[in-house]
């Protein structure tokens, strides 16, 4: 991780977040290693604001928490969408993804 | 199930709720510190970096606790809530499964909530609600005067002659100001509309009771005048709009018929102001104008107006004093008031004023028999509840223990004690609600009937069922649920997990049923004591009916007549007036007896007279006031019954002849303890006329069923004055009493068109005397039979239980040899013993509960031995009938099954 990553865009961390939990439930560091990783080291991530993204999204019911065993058989919180976490990820990735679109359209358009 | 509830419960603890955040945070740092000297860097460099990419520790950590600490508050509520909808789901469908009890509780506790719903709704409205629309009734106060009344009593009356109570009103100048009133039940328009309310009222009615219109306006000071009569009206809303129906603004200007007279509406009151009595009134007009008073106003010669008479006591007396310290001095200053306007001697020194409050029921005028009855019923209602609780907790208890080997097995899996309550109280809190709502069935129903029953002749201002009634029900619901599910739910709690289990779910001896045994104990004795209370009033009722009233009430109707509300026919020669040809006439109508004429028909008509002995001395006190001296035909003791003891009758010739007369024994003994009364005289007046006193018959009643000797004479009729004749009396078979009753009506409208008869027989008019007594007998009695049913229904259900669970014992008895005798006798018995500890414990209640209903007893001993025989046998042997069949299928126990089963 490099310190002069790009910081993230406010409320991008939750479709993020929500996304590493899309296949099978994962604790805290496997999120954030998942981020790390799959943006190739882009993003400075602060760890602590995803664990509060985490708890904040199990407040809102979009992710359920339970206690169980790490790879390496340490006790850890296990995060796991929920149905309305799923739903959420859904609206949010679509939005994302206009947004994307939308800034890339005007990044070729040509100015008249 | 068991696992994760049990790491829930784990989590919840506040503590652990922040080591999770710690713990949450440490495997974050181990795992990312591991990760990092993989990649080659120090440990102490690899720390460093981590918490460099985590931020500020310490605050990330607090926000993480204070989310945690929300969510898991909102859990806990959420949790809560849905621990209850769960037990209650759970107990709705345990209880589908035993129907039959499910049925007995919810229709017990109905019966028993219902009752008590029905008399708070009456005995609320008679002593707790204030009359609606009054401001601040409570400082109002009603007047009441204590005088000596006919048979020497001291009661309060609320009745004020008008005098009496202006004289009242001056006096309180300053202090207070007042108004009369009267209610009265008139017809408003013609004959095809139903009778209502109309209260006749006097100066300042309204501006007392801080009323003020809500269209129109009410009566000025002039229309309010005793000595005219204007014919103005002001109506209530509920009487415009179920009569004409729209706006009661259109009310103004209206006229409306009251006694042929046409009055004009000038005003209606607000919404809810329906007067200050039960009664809703419908309309009010000045005092002028209500139709008693239009015929005194028009007083004959000689008589003095209505509001003159200082024997007319018809008004009630309020007043709202200026302030609290003017109210404590209102009763002393109007006594003052009240006797200079007595005429009476006596009154004038005697006579005392006090006031009560704005509700009737809770002055202190002598409490209508009604009002007793109805308060005792109150008590009674809630004994009725108590017995349906013990019968509901004991049926619990049973249904409980059959659950034990589920509880048990709940216990082991560790469902904590409060858990088990919760469960086992779902089902009596949902069998209550259940009974709830039956219970409300029942009193919306009842209500309306006991008020018809109780006072059938109220028109009543609220409708017996309101929110007042509903929150009642609902509360008395929820107390009698959890009392009675309570005493089964703790003792689930102490169920001994082990040992249920391994005696499949059997009761060990020892501890069977003390509890219910106790119930049952509670229920017997309290079915005794309303049972003797019933059987108390049905024995006062047959008391009074066998009353020997001196006349044969059942086989006597009355006939007068009557013109512009003055009597007519009277004060003519007694021989060949129009009620002589009458009577003749009547003689001839098939199933006639007799026919008499008479000054006064008796028990009707009240008469006091001044008599003296021939030398001018007044006759020795006596406890009945004055006596009472009536003219009559010689046919009137064989028409009435009155039996001759000694002398003779009046015959045909003493009409001529005159001056003889016939007095009852109470009379002839008071006043001649040691001479011989045939052959003495007494006068009328001081120096009128001295009848000879020829026979002496039986006494016979004044006015009232129940009151002390009376002394009458009876004298020959006279051509005119006050012996003349005044109504006539016929005397026929009861079964033919009715025909009677309609041929002579219309006998009068063909030989006197124009006039107006007035036909009743005897016994009606004596009805509303007796109909204490009925109501007496009838209430208590159902009240009585509920309990019993109730009671039965527990020893019933109890013994059903305790056989089932005795199975296994009452096989090995088979098998050892015992006959089916043997064991219907042990069954029977347990269940008799049971009883008669409850009886007798009731019959000692009862002794003890005796006196507060004496006083609405008549010619029984609130401890009449027999009563207790007999209720003690009843309670017996419906206990026996309800034990029989549990005995029976006991006594079928096939041995081999009960041991073998579990």
């Amino acid at each position: 991780m490099t310190t002069d990553g790009l910081d993230l865009l406010q409320g991008t961390l939750d479709v993020l977040v929500l996304r590493a939990l899309a296949g099978k439930p994962q604790h805290g560091y496997a999120v954030a290693r998942f981020i790390r990783e799959s943006s190739d080291g882009t993003f400075r991530i602060i760890d602590g604001a995803l664990y509060t993204a985490l708890h904040r999204m199990e407040e809102r019911g979009w992710v359920e928490s339970e206690w169980g065993l790490s790879e390496k058989g340490k006790r850890a919180k296990f995060y796991r969408l929920t149905a309305a976490g799923r739903r959420a990820l859904r609206s949010e990735a679509a939005t994302w993804e206009r947004y994307v679109a939308a800034v890339g359209k005007v990044l070729r358009a040509e100015p008249a | 199930m068991a696992e994760s509830s049990w790491r829930r419960y784990l989590r919840f603890w506040r503590p652990n709720l922040e080591a999770d955040v710690d713990d949450e945070l440490r495997f974050h740092f181990d795992e990312r510190t591991a990760a990092l000297t993989a990649t080659g860097l120090s440990i102490d460099e690899a720390r460093r970096q981590a918490e460099r990419e985590f931020g500020d520790v310490g605050a990330v950590r607090n926000g993480l606790r204070e989310i945690d600490g929300r969510l898991h508050a909102t859990r806990a509520r959420a949790n809560h809530w849905d621990q209850w909808r769960q037990d209650f789901t759970y107990s709705a469908r345990s209880l589908r499964r035993v129907p039959g009890l499910s049925f007995t509780v919810i229709l017990t506790l109905a019966l028993g909530i219902g009752v008590n719903a029905t008399l708070f709704s009456l005995l609320d409205r008679v002593f707790l609600r204030m009359p609606a629309g009054v401001s601040r009734p409570a400082e109002l106060r009603r007047f009441y005067w204590i005088g000596t009344s006919v048979n020497n009593q001291a009661i309060a009356v609320p009745e004020f002659s008008i005098p009496v109570a202006d004289g009242v009103a001056d006096v309180l100048r300053g202090l207070a100001v007042t108004t009369v009133f009267r209610n009265d039940t008139r017809r408003l328009g013609d004959d095809r509309e139903p009778s209502t309310v109309v209260t006749g009222v006097g100066p300042r009615y309204f501006s007392v009771l801080g009323v003020q219109p809500s269209f129109g306006r009410f009566f000025a000071p002039d229309e309010a005048r005793y000595d005219v009569a204007t014919p103005v009206a002001v109506v209530s809303q509920a009487f415009w709009s179920r009569r004409f129906g729209g706006s009661p603004a259109d009310a103004i200007g209206q006229t409306i018929v009251l006694d042929k007279q046409r009055l004009t509406i000038i005003g209606v009151a607000p919404r809810h102001f329906t007067g200050t009595e039960l009664d809703a009134t419908d309309a009010w007009v000045p005092l002028g104008m209500t139709s008693a008073f239009a015929t005194f106003g028009q007083a004959p010669a000689g008589r003095p107006a209505w509001y003159q008479s200082q024997t007319m006591y018809a008004f009630l007396l309020l007043a709202r004093p200026v302030n609290a310290s003017a109210a404590a001095r209102l009763e002393a200053a109007a006594t003052v008031g009240a006797r200079r306007w007595f005429r009476n001697p006596r009154l004038q020194k005697n006579a005392r004023v006090l006031t009560g409050p704005i509700i009737a029921a809770r002055g202190p005028e002598g409490r209508q028999q009604e009002i007793a009855i109805s308060v005792r019923l109150g008590g009674v209602a809630l004994i009725v509840l108590f017995i349906a609780c013990a019968n509901v907790a004991n049926l619990l208890l049973a249904h409980a223990m059959r659950r034990r080997r589920e509880i048990a097995v709940r216990a082991a899996v560790g469902i904590s004690r409060g858990g088990i309550v919760r469960l086992v109280l779902a089902d009596s809190v949902l069998l209550a609600l259940g009974a709830g709502i039956a219970a409300f069935l029942v009193a919306s129903w009842s209500s309306v009937l006991l008020r018809r029953l109780l006072f059938p002749t109220i028109h009543w201002s609220t409708s017996a069922i309101d929110w007042r009634v509903v929150a009642f029900t609902l509360v008395a619901t929820l107390v009698a649920g959890l009392g009675a599910g309570l005493l089964p739910a703790l003792r689930s709690t102490r169920t001994d997990v082990s040992q249920v289990l391994k005696s499949g779910g059997r009761e060990g001896s020892t501890q069977r049923s003390r509890a219910r045994t106790f119930l049952v104990v509670a229920q017997a004795a309290l079915s005794t004591v309303l049972l003797v209370g019933a059987l108390l009033f049905v024995k006062s009722l047959r008391a009074v009916r066998a009353l020997d009233l001196g006349y044969d009430a059942e086989r006597l109707v009355f006939v007068s007549t009557q013109s512009h509300g003055e009597r007519w026919g009277s004060g003519v020669t007694a021989g060949s007036g129009p009620l002589a040809e009458l009577a003749s006439r009547l003689a001839h109508v098939p199933g006639v007896e007799k026919v008499a004429l008479t000054s006064m028909l008796p028990m009707y008509e009240i008469d006091l007279s001044k008599l003296f002995y021939a030398n001018g001395d007044s006759l020795p006190p006596w406890t009945d006031g004055a006596p009472t001296v009536s003219g009559v035909s010689p046919e009137f003791f064989a028409t009435t019954g009155l039996h001759l003891l000694r002398g003779r009758l009046l015959t045909p010739s003493d009409l001529r002849a005159g001056n003889v007369a016939v007095v009852n024994q109470t009379l002839a003994r008071s006043s001649w303890p040691n001479d011989e009364p045939l052959g003495q005289c007494l006068r009328l007046g001081k120096s009128g006329p001295c009848a000879t006193i020829v026979g002496i018959v039986e006494d016979a009643r004044r006015v009232q069923l129940i009151e002390r000797p009376v002394r009458q004479m009876y004298l020959a009729l006279r051509d005119s004055g006050s012996y003349s004749p005044g109504g006539i009396l016929v005397r026929v078979p009861p079964e033919r009493a009715a025909a009677v009753e309609h041929e002579a009506t219309r006998m009068v409208a063909t030989l006197f068109p124009g006039v107006e008869a007035n036909v009743r027989r005897m016994a009606d008019v004596l009805a509303p005397q007796y109909r204490p007594w009925e109501l007496g007998a009838t209430l208590f009695t159902i009240f009585g039979l509920l309990a019993l049913l109730v009671a039965a229904v527990g020893v019933f259900s109890t013994l059903s239980h305790e056989i089932g669970q005795r199975r296994h014992e009452l096989g090995v008895r088979v098998a050892l040899g015992a006959t089916v005798a043997d064991i219907i006798r042990l069954v029977l018995g347990e269940g008799l013993r049971v009883i008669v500890i409850g009886a007798a414990v009731g019959s000692l209640l009862a002794l003890a509960a005796g006196r507060l209903i004496a006083s609405l007893l008549y010619g029984v001993d609130p401890r009449d031995l027999s009563a207790f025989a007999t209720v003690v046998a009843v309670l017996l042997v419906v206990a026996a009938t309800a034990a029989v069949l549990p005995a029976w299928r006991a006594s079928r126990t096939d041995p081999l099954e009960a041991i073998r089963a579990d």
